[in-house]
């Protein structure tokens, strides 16, 4: 560019600037125009030593500097907004890459939004940052799932169990997990109790929760003989009622449970908090205490009686409504409990149960309806999908993966994994 | 009977005359110069935790100056406070009832979502909508009548990538709440981090009704980035900070939290120690001052964001209307950016009472308020923000970085 040039191109700037109305145009007018930086190999190591060159559009240097020894540089000033290349020199640096040159063309804008003053980064090299391999990131995601898995089963089994015995669909189960929740924040947030006593306490007092529900409404609503589908609707109503109490209550934010932390534990790949593997513990012994007391235990074995055939188990001695109230009095309980340890897992809400509820309805139905076992798997099979899809999928769409799985299922085996063919029709 | 009809009839034309001209003295009428402004404010008193309880303390402060300096066209301003709660329903009916009062100024809404779905109905009925909290960039420019003194989220990515690059890192991922909001500054965020030059490795939004978030963590640390960015409010980010500081071993230098995400947790203390993020607002002298005053209206406040642009939300407006000589909407929407700085070589003035002097004798001003220098762009978003960088202490409480 020759020096006539340059005047030109400066006469021509300076008519522009005198155009320009005044007045908001002007509003963004800075001080100060100008680039800094940093400058820095892959590894993350500072490049230091290297000559950094600003150059307007018109290719004249505007400033040069000399990077530090943290590979930083200091506001190299210009004139104003524009395009400019940064060219940097490296045959001075310090570094196994000295020698090279590289060039960046960057935009100075005159925006709201933007800052007058830019803050570069350059590396000198490709990043040799290694991301997760497919093998760890997939770990990582079946062992969170299995989490998730086991906390839906907890709460989907008192769901079957419910359904076994009152042949209705509590909508209203959610509420009971959250319960658990809130009454977790309660005691061990608020009471500053330790984590497993809050859990504790909690548990029974969701197994309370649960007693109260069915001796204050579903007994009595049985007793008259209301009809299926209207209990159905009742229970939504419930939902909705409880859900609001618990919202003036507790207000809209999500809160964690618990300022305790056990610490991280690290196996291979998997990196997960260590309450995570406590709740996986109390949900396996919980899940297989389940089981012994469904195949062996008398009140146990009844509740199946009652499931298979409500009328027969009656007529055979079976005391129907304390078998019924026994197992909503266990349904809360467990609610309650997966509530506690949904809440560790993530954070206490209104909703949190509510959320939780169309998985569990995934886990309940996959598995075949009201059989405790089927629950188990099929809450497992949702969890570990909805968690194990992400890897292809966008996060934000994890539940449209677990659900996609359930249609299938049901395609193919329309009575669930463990339900019984001769249900149907 | 068709006289008891008719009479009735004659009742209701009379009652209804009566009601229109009651309404017609409210100021809505732009040949009455004079009359006294009204000021409606739609803020949520209770919900959002009680966050925007502070912003109606502020709209109280802020009209207490402006009657304490003689009020707006020789009247005092009037002012009527409606409760937005957090649904936009309920909102809608609350602007309902500011309009049939003649309000000729509408303060809020504090959610910028709210704010887009009630702007068209505030602006139909003439009157000037003025946020002091809302930060989405996709109301730029959404109505003539509509002005915010809260700065966009662009401006603060900006400061958010400013900050990542002074920190070292060159690479960096994104987690954003899956709502106009979070989207909105994911895409600031993103154009601030590509002008910079630091590398986006991963970007995962989440929706605020998932059971959790471990699917979004699990793929930000599996892409191993040098800093994270957390785009969601507070009441989202608890388990997502835990995760991330307590398991996966980010730390105050390369974790970074956006204006929402500053907030009160119920998580370990020590989790949030050191944590950075910018929120717009006065320098801490001020911010002091102006915290007393709130707290004389309102003893239980807590958390003061949005109340300083919320307060200048209302002076710049009442200054508007006197510049203006009218408590006409749109004049006052007019005289704005006027009184703001655009004007050359106004006069820069700090309170209420020091403005209106200077406009008494004809002079052009600049109000500079509580929330730094304050100037509209043509798009009628706010400009000259100041930023202060808030940092958490070991007690899980956040103050301006010294």
């Amino acid at each position: 560019m020759t020096p006539g040039k340059t005047r030109l191109t400066a006469v021509l700037a300076l008519a522009c600037a005198l155009l320009v109305p005044a007045g908001p145009a002007l509003a963004f007018q800075a001080d100060e125009w100008g680039f800094r930086g940093l400058l820095r190999d892959g590894a993350k190591q500072p490049v230091s030593g290297a000559v950094v060159e600003v150059r307007d559009d018109g290719d004249d240097v505007v400033g040069t500097d000399t990077t530090d020894a943290k590979g930083r540089w200091e506001v190299i000033p210009v004139d104003g907004p524009g395009t400019y290349t940064i060219s940097i020199d490296t045959s001075d640096a310090t570094g196994h890459f000295a020698g090279d040159t590289f060039e960046v063309d960057k935009e100075l804008v005159e925006s709201p939004s933007t800052l007058p003053v830019l803050n570069v980064v350059i590396s000198t090299t490709e990043s040799t940052q290694q991301v997760a391999s497919f093998g760890d990131r997939f770990a990582q995601r079946a062992v969170s799932g299995f989490n998730l898995g086991l906390l839906i089963a907890i709460a989907a089994i008192g769901l079957s169990l419910v359904f076994g015995t009152s042949r209705f669909t509590n909508f209203a189960h959610g509420e009971n997990v959250t319960f658990g929740g809130l009454m977790g924040f309660v005691l061990a947030y608020l009471a500053g109790l330790p984590l497993l006593v809050a859990a504790g306490i909690a548990t029974v007092l969701g197994a309370a929760f649960g007693y109260a529900q069915d001796v204050t409404l579903w007994r009595p609503l049985r007793r008259r003989g209301v009809s299926l589908v209207t209990l159905m609707i009742a229970s939504i109503g419930i939902s909705l009622a409880i859900r609001s109490l618990y919202q003036f209550f507790f207000g809209n934010a999500a809160r964690g449970m618990t300022a305790e932390s056990w610490g991280t534990v690290t196996l291979g790949p998997v990196v997960l908090p260590a309450t995570s593997y406590a709740s996986m513990g109390i949900s396996v012994v919980v899940l297989v205490a389940i089981g012994i007391w469904l195949k062996y235990g008398r009140i146990g074995k009844a509740t199946r009686a009652i499931s298979n055939n409500s009328a027969l188990a009656a007529t055979s001695g079976v005391d129907v409504d304390r078998v019924t109230r026994i197992v909503w009095t266990l349904s809360g309980a467990l609610a309650a409990l997966s509530g506690v340890l949904l809440g560790v897992f993530n954070q206490v809400s209104f909703d949190m149960g509510f959320n939780l509820l169309l998985l569990m309805f995934a886990g309940v139905i996959l598995g075949g309806l009201g059989t405790a076992f089927g629950t188990l798997a099929g809450s497992i099979v949702v969890g570990v999908c909805t968690e194990i899809l992400v890897l292809w999928i966008p996060a934000d769409m994890k539940y449209v993966g677990g659900l996609a799985v359930l249609v299938a299922v049901l395609l193919v085996r329309p009575q669930g994994i463990f339900g019984r063919r001769e249900r149907i029709g | 009977m068709a006289a008891i009809s008719r009479a009735l009839i004659t009742g209701v034309c009379v009652i209804s005359l009566a009601a229109c001209s009651s309404s017609g003295d409210g100021g809505e009428e732009p040949a009455a110069t004079g009359g006294p402004l009204r000021i409606g404010a739609i803020l949520p008193h209770t919900a959002y935790a009680g966050a925007g309880e502070a912003l109606v303390s502020a709209v109280d402060v802020a009209i207490d100056d402006i009657n304490a300096a003689g009020g707006v066209l020789g009247a005092k301003a009037e002012l009527k406070q409606a409760d937005s709660t957090d649904n936009n329903d309920t909102a809608s009916q609350a602007v309902d009832s500011l309009v049939t009062w003649g309000a000729d100024v509408v303060i809020g809404a504090y959610g910028s979502g709210m704010s887009g779905a009630i702007v068209g109905k505030i602006t139909e009925s003439g009157a000037l909508q003025v946020s002091g909290s809302n930060t989405s960039s996709s109301l730029t420019g959404i109505n003539p009548l509509y002005f915010r003194t809260a700065p966009t989220d662009a401006l603060e990515a900006a400061k958010l990538a400013d900050l990542v690059v002074q920190d070292g890192h060159a690479t960096a991922a994104i987690i954003a709440q899956n709502d106009a909001w979070g989207q909105a500054f994911q895409e600031s965020m993103v154009s601030s981090f590509e002008a910079a030059g630091v590398e986006i490795v991963a970007q995962q939004q989440f929706n605020t009704t998932d059971t959790d978030y471990s699917a979004q963590i699990d793929a930000v640390v599996a892409a191993k980035p040098e800093s994270v960015v957390l785009l969601s409010y507070a009441s989202y980010s608890g388990s997502m900070i835990e995760s991330l500081v307590g398991t996966h071993g980010f730390t105050a230098k390369n974790l970074y939290l956006s204006n929402s995400t500053l907030g009160k947790y119920t998580i370990k203390p020590s989790l949030l120690t050191g944590l950075r993020g910018f929120l717009a607002g006065p320098d801490p002298a001020v911010e002091a001052e102006f915290e007393k005053k709130l707290l004389a209206k309102n003893a239980n406040l807590k958390s003061f964001a949005y109340a300083a642009s919320t307060y200048d939300a209302v002076v710049v407006s009442a200054l508007a209307a006197t510049a203006a000589k009218s408590a006409d909407g749109k004049a006052i929407g007019a005289k704005m950016s006027a009184v703001s700085g655009a004007t050359e070589g106004a006069t820069k003035c700090k309170t209420y009472q020091e403005c209106a002097d200077l406009l008494k004798q004809d002079k052009a001003i600049d109000y500079d308020g509580l929330s730094g220098g304050l100037k509209f762009a043509t798009n009628n978003d706010v400009t000259e923000t100041e930023y202060q960088l808030y940092v958490y202490d070991s007690a899980g409480t956040y103050a301006v970085a010294k």
